[in-house]
């Protein structure tokens, strides 16, 4: 891979990250499929797409103070892949990122606009957001992992996709079946599904209707496992080089870039905490721009932009949000915890 | 609220859960369902057991097996039928046989645990055959709410208190487990003698335990004899 000088990196990056995300995103349906299915429930390991993240592994474990071993070796695969290769997770693995850039692609695409986008400094929000999710993980809760992508669509799938197919197929087949069609009447056994799952459906809408206003609006401002992987991908080796005299500042990789990870006055210059590595501006022009291995002298890259402000903001949004839900009124008496 | 067999102690849970709703898209009969915000901001979308939805089968345990992060365990078949996850209560004012004198004993015939006998008792009306409830073998499924024919909600119902749940460990001791599970083969017979069906009941426990020797005085015991639990 190091040193691709080539034709390697160029469009080929785009396809590599298209077919990554097509596959993922086959591979976290069907283990959600699977969960339920009677043998594979049991062989088929279908939870190790929500343990591949290394915030939830580290969330738990603060919150449970103990050590959940499948958790911190997933967990820590992913953050020493993160810490080479950059928010590869992003771009390449997450189910979630991949729903949205459907929707943002197919969807919401007619909304959107360039003008609408947020000021560049509200990506930090999700840094807040990180802080504050382990502030409560000290006061023994994971509430906040409801934000957790893979948790997001993983719920999503169970309460309103699954069921929604279920119950749009038996009143499919109830149709056929009015028609006569004997064979068909086994299909049309509907059962009840779930509680809240208008709730769920509520959440999920909120994830992607950021679409209109920005790109991966989501990841860009909310999410805190991208937070994550931003901290984390600081160093890391996999980044984007711009060839210096290839490029004649004609800033359509600026304006191509969904997650503005390029400096609009300087090019050159690439937030890693930001990129999330999908290529866009390499598969501009070949000349340019490239994504390889190795650090560059004089190559300018930007870390995750956290100050003071952010971690304070975190910190106190977090110590305001455990008595916050702790003094919620609960109707059914709970006498064994909180 | 009632959380899936084998979930942790709750302050634990909490610490452990993230809501992803694995387990409920495992569950066969739908009888996890997620919290909504009546249970609490913490606890939203995590899961619950709400036997008039589905009840948890005494067959299966995939719930623990998907959980990811270990809030519910992965206990094994043989362990998870010895988890107590609270205790089915009648509600003797609208049950059918209790309180109509109605020839009903669903719920009795439902128990894949046996918890549930049937009973000649007095009720409010008249002496009738009724069912029984006996907390210590009654894992608190909800098969006999699930299956309750009362409309809206169950003449009985599964409450949390008994619940027993462990961060690691056995449930119960051997000798305990021998106990309940010696109740929940025996007393089959007990179901089929309709005529006096704790007649059948006491005179079987009695034959196991003759020491005891107020088996036979005390026909209406709620416990076989010679088990303490």
């Amino acid at each position: 891979m190091g040193g691709t000088g080539g034709d390697w990196g160029v469009r080929v990056l785009r396809k590599v990250r298209i077919a990554s995300q097509s596959v993922f995103l086959v591979l976290f349906s069907a283990s959600v499929f699977l969960l339920a299915v009677h043998p594979t429930g049991y062989s088929w390991p279908s939870h190790w797409f929500l343990r591949l993240n290394p915030l939830v592994a580290l969330v738990t474990e603060v919150a449970a103070r103990s050590v959940i071993l499948p958790l911190l070796i997933m967990g820590l695969a992913t953050a020493v892949l993160t810490v080479l290769f950059g928010r590869f997770f992003c771009g390449f693995v997450c189910p979630l990122g991949t729903c949205i850039d459907l929707s943002d692609r197919f969807l919401l695409n007619r909304s959107y606009n360039e003008q609408r986008r947020p000021p560049r400094y509200f990506q930090r929000i999700k840094y807040v957001v990180l802080v504050m999710v382990l502030v409560v993980a000290l006061f023994g809760a994971t509430l906040p992992l409801v934000l957790d992508p893979v948790s997001i669509l993983t719920r999503i799938s169970t309460l309103v996709a699954f069921p929604f197919i279920r119950v749009a197929g038996s009143d499919a087949a109830a149709v056929l079946q009015s028609t006569g069609l004997e064979s068909f009447s086994r299909l049309g056994v509907s059962v009840p599904q779930f509680y809240g799952s208008w709730l769920a459906a509520l959440f999920f809408l909120l994830v992607v209707a950021g679409g209109p206003w920005d790109k991966r609006f989501w990841c860009q401002y909310v999410c805190p496992s991208g937070a994550m992987f931003a901290v984390l991908s600081r160093f890391s080796l996999w980044r984007r080089h711009v060839v210096a005299e290839g490029c004649n500042q004609c800033k359509r990789c600026f304006r191509a870039c969904p997650t503005r990870a390029i400096e609009d006055k300087k090019v050159e210059k690439t937030s890693v905490a930001e990129c999330i590595e999908c290529g866009l501006c390499v598969s501009l022009k070949d000349t340019c721009t490239r994504f390889e291995l190795g650090r560059q002298p004089g190559a300018d890259v930007v870390g995750a932009d956290v100050r003071r402000r952010h971690v304070l903001g975190g910190l106190l949004a977090g110590f305001a949000l455990v008595p916050m839900y702790r003094s919620n009124a609960i109707a059914r008496r709970d006498l064994t915890g909180r | 609220m009632i959380r899936p067999p084998g979930a942790v102690p709750e302050s634990e849970f909490l610490a452990r859960c993230i809501a992803c709703g694995a387990c409920m898209k495992a569950c066969p009969t739908r009888a996890l369902q997620p919290c909504t915000i009546e249970d609490g901001a913490q606890r939203l979308f995590t899961p619950r057991l709400v036997p008039r939805v589905g009840a948890c089968d005494d067959k299966c345990h995939l719930c623990g097996h998907v959980c990811p992060t270990g809030a519910i365990r992965a206990l094994p078949l043989e362990e998870k039928k010895y988890v107590k996850v609270g205790t089915a209560v009648i509600d003797r004012h609208r049950c059918l046989s209790w309180q109509q004198n109605k020839e009903c004993l669903v719920c009795d015939e439902v128990c894949p645990y046996n918890a549930i006998e049937a009973r000649v008792v007095d009720t409010v009306k008249d002496r009738y055959k009724v069912p029984v409830v006996f907390e210590d073998y009654c894992t608190g499924c909800g098969l006999c709410e699930y299956h309750c024919p009362i409309a809206d909600s169950a003449a009985i119902q599964v409450y949390r208190f008994g619940e027993k749940r462990l961060s690691r460990g056995e449930y119960l001791s051997a000798r305990q487990k021998q106990m309940i599970q010696d109740r929940r083969t025996h007393s089959d017979a007990a179901h089929l003698s309709v005529e006096a069906p704790s007649a059948g009941f006491t005179s079987d426990a009695a034959a196991q335990s003759p020491a005891a020797p107020d088996a036979q005085a005390a026909p209406q015991s709620n416990l076989p004899s010679g088990f303490t639990p």
